[in-house]
């Protein structure tokens, strides 16, 4: 899995070049949060909009992230498609970390 | 045609070449030494026969001058035998060494015979008669001996030539300077005995014949020395030919006019004189140049026989390089290429055949850099081919090892599965109010998911499904200790205790560290007939209401391991005859199709209400076979549980 970052006023996105999140891309998936989490970016914001499949390895990585996000960090999902929210939804994923509609949203939020 | 056999062949036939032309030089060589050495033996037999014919006139001449200065008395001393025999002796030993011809022989043991015979007649006569008729008696005899032994001394017609033409111009010289002294010295001897004996023996036919002798000689001799002029340098023939002149220039004038001055009484004295000093000079000059040449020609041969000499050494020698050349090419050759060719061959052969033993103390005989070169490739080759070979080996050791890890790690694998299975409840298994049905398919030899049906010594029945996120042995092991803390928490729990808040408990106690996992679990009061659930990130229990239609139940909820705060919220619903719960995992609804669409809940849910109240196995039935048409094999990506609660 590739994966491509920008930050926008402080925020960091990270945008996943891949349709599917599952236990074959889970463990980049894991690697590039934390990696991105462990080098400062405070404020980070996964970008799903391109993602139709995520599974349980995949929230796990998700899960892990957010565990490691400190005190004065922010860990939030932006742009979920059904299936994935469905997922969410299930698993109550809004207790562990923030879901946006949209990262424009996510920005707008953030930054305020 | 091998090279072992080409090229010894090829430096062989070289070799005979070279021998071949070394020795055809050498044999010429040997044979121009050997003909100048025999034809130095012969010159020197006939300059000896010349210098015995020389000297004999010598003497004949001392004598006849002493009878003209003595009147009639010759002196016996002149005479003397030992003289001629010491010379005779001389020529005859010469003749012998070089094998003379058997006419030779005989003629010199002929004139030997004679000499000795007429030396003894003539020393008694001498006594008896006087000098004068003594000496021309002794000369009348022998004058024919003398000509045979110039015959003798010239060589004869048809003899080998001389190798050398400037040797032979010199003889042919000699022979013609000897021809002529001794014509000049038979003339003076005859021209004294006969002034001795009167006028009227002047002209006698024999030396009528010798002065017709002496002319051609004279034209013979200027002949010789024309010819010879093509052959010598004209210094060596210039004293030869003055010397020669000088007979007609000199001599035959005195001669003349001594013939010409003949009176009865005798010649006229003075023209005798002069006739005799002319006769002196030209015999000294031809004398002279006679040495002369004698020394020319013995320098001369002395020359050719070093140089032949030299020729001999010259061509022996390069018959020997050439000998030693070819043994020691074929030396180089053998030793330098044929037997280290024979060394790469077999070890080529021993390469071919994977045969790296060649051991590097192998010994290389290389003389040359380019098979040292090969004999370097060669020892890499087998180097390399060692280090292969050791690789392969260790190689084949790790695959005997990897093999033996991986059976190790099967067997370790099969044995927690039925550690697994073991604490997976018997199904179908009745509890109170109800029958338990379980579909398990592990998609790998241990699986995430895990499941049980509790029944509480109050006549509560808890039945509980686990998928713990991840496969394999990790979320085999998260599965079977997740399993066994909500076993003991179930039955160990105070009965008054919710189960939301026992699993509250356990979330809260669950390793930071540890995989979280999903959580359905459904308490069934009997006494009540109802049901209550618990839903932790699972997918949602599935209620198939005996009156028909499918209720799926409840919001969600926290997986366990995620929050360790969180708290689980129960849900309840009516358990009754002819109901049934449904608990799966998302490993039905998310199998994947080929194209990776997923089978999703609305064709599971289809699937579940197709035939109401069907037996719950050939529902499995019909479930499993859908599934794998959709999948389109039996190799599954996650596990599969399907649990089911039938209310009696």
């Amino acid at each position: 899995m590739n994966y491509e970052t920008r930050t926008d006023q402080g925020i960091t996105l990270l945008v996943p070049d891949v349709t599917r999140l599952d236990a074959s891309t889970a463990n980049a998936l894991r690697e590039a949060l934390i990696g991105q989490l462990g080098t400062g970016a405070e404020k980070l914001v996964l970008d799903l909009s391109g993602v139709s499949f995520l599974d349980s390895s995949a929230l796990g990585a998700l899960i892990a992230a957010a565990k490691r996000v400190g005190p004065s960090g922010h860990f939030g999902v932006a742009g979920t498609q059904p299936a994935v929210a469905r997922l969410f939804a299930l698993t109550h994923m809004d207790r562990v970390f923030t879901l946006y509609p949209s990262t424009a949203e996510a920005i707008a939020r953030l930054s305020a | 045609m091998t090279l072992r056999s080409t090229l010894p062949s090829l430096i062989g036939l070289l070799g005979l070449m070279m021998l071949a032309t070394a020795g055809g030089l050498a044999c010429r060589a040997t044979r121009t030494h050997l003909s100048l050495v025999s034809a130095n033996d012969a010159e020197q037999g006939r300059a000896s026969l010349f210098a015995l014919v020389a000297a004999l006139h010598a003497r004949d001449l001392a004598s006849v001058r002493a009878l003209a200065a003595d009147g009639n008395r010759a002196t016996a001393d002149t005479l003397a035998p030992t003289d001629a025999e010491a010379a005779l002796q001389v020529a005859i030993v010469h003749f012998a060494d070089r094998r003379a011809h058997p006419d030779e022989s005989a003629a010199l043991d002929a004139f030997a015979t004679a000499l000795a015979h007429q030396t003894a007649v003539h020393a008694s006569s001498a006594s008896q008669h006087g000098g004068r008729t003594a000496l021309s008696d002794w000369h009348r005899r022998l004058t024919p001996q003398f000509r045979n032994l110039e015959a003798l001394a010239d060589r004869p017609q048809g003899a080998d030539q001389l190798p050398d033409p400037v040797y032979q111009a010199m003889a042919d010289l000699r022979e013609t300077l000897s021809h002529a002294m001794a014509t000049l010295v038979r003339n003076r001897i005859l021209i004294e005995l006969r002034l001795r004996s009167g006028p009227q023996d002047i002209a006698p036919p024999d030396f009528a014949t010798d002065r017709r002798n002496a002319t051609s000689a004279e034209s013979g001799a200027a002949r010789a020395a024309a010819a010879a002029l093509r052959h010598l340098d004209p210094a060596t023939v210039r004293p030869v030919r003055f010397a020669l002149s000088q007979i007609a220039a000199s001599y035959r004038p005195a001669e003349d006019a001594l013939f010409g001055a003949l009176r009865p009484q005798g010649p006229d004295p003075v023209t005798l004189t002069r006739w005799r000093e002319a006769s002196d000079l030209t015999l000294d000059r031809l004398m002279q140049a006679e040495a002369g040449l004698s020394a020319t020609a013995a320098d001369h041969l002395a020359m050719r026989t070093r140089q032949s000499r030299l020729a001999l050494a010259l061509y022996y020698g390069l018959a020997l390089c050439a000998a030693a050349l070819v043994a020691v090419t074929s030396r180089i050759v053998m030793v330098g290429i044929v037997a280290p060719l024979d060394q790469l061959q077999t070890r080529l052969d021993r390469l071919a055949k994977d045969d790296f033993s060649d051991a590097p103390v192998s010994a290389p005989v290389a003389t040359f850099p380019e098979i040292a070169a090969i004999q370097a490739a060669l020892d890499r080759c087998r180097d390399e081919g060692q280090r292969r070979a050791r690789m392969q080996a260790e190689l084949a050791r790790l695959a005997d090892r990897v093999v033996a890890t991986n059976r190790q790690m099967t067997e370790d694998l099969e044995a927690a599965a039925r550690v697994q299975r073991a604490q997976l409840p018997a199904a179908p298994s009745s509890f109170p109010s109800g029958m338990f049905h379980a579909f398990f398919r592990p998609s790998r030899v241990v699986a995430g998911d895990t499941y049980d049906c509790l029944v509480l010594p109050d006549g509560r029945s808890r039945v509980f499904q686990i998928d713990v996120s991840g496969h394999g042995a990790p979320a085999a092991l998260v599965s079977i200790a997740s399993h066994i803390a909500l076993k003991q928490a179930f039955l160990s729990a105070p009965p008054a205790e919710p189960m939301a808040e026992i699993i509250a408990r356990i979330n809260r106690d669950w390793a930071d560290d540890l995989p979280y996992f999903t959580l359905l679990a459904v308490e069934i009061d009997p006494a009540r007939a109802v049901a209550h659930v618990v839903q932790c990130g699972h997918p949602a229990l599935i209620r198939l209401p005996a009156t028909g239609g499918v209720e799926p139940l409840g919001q969600g909820g926290l997986p366990i391991g995620v929050l360790p705060g969180a708290d689980f919220s129960t849900l309840t619903c009516p358990f009754r005859t002819g109901d049934r719960l449904v608990l799966a995992t998302d490993g039905v609804t998310e199998t994947a199709d080929p194209d990776a669409r997923m089978f999703g809940d609305d064709r599971f849910r289809d699937l579940l209400t197709f035939r109401p109240q069907e037996p719950v196995q050939r529902l499995f039935d019909r479930i499993e076979r859908a599934l794998w048409d959709w999948r389109g094999s039996e190799i599954l990506e996650d596990d599969i549980t399907i649990l089911v609660l039938e209310a009696a």
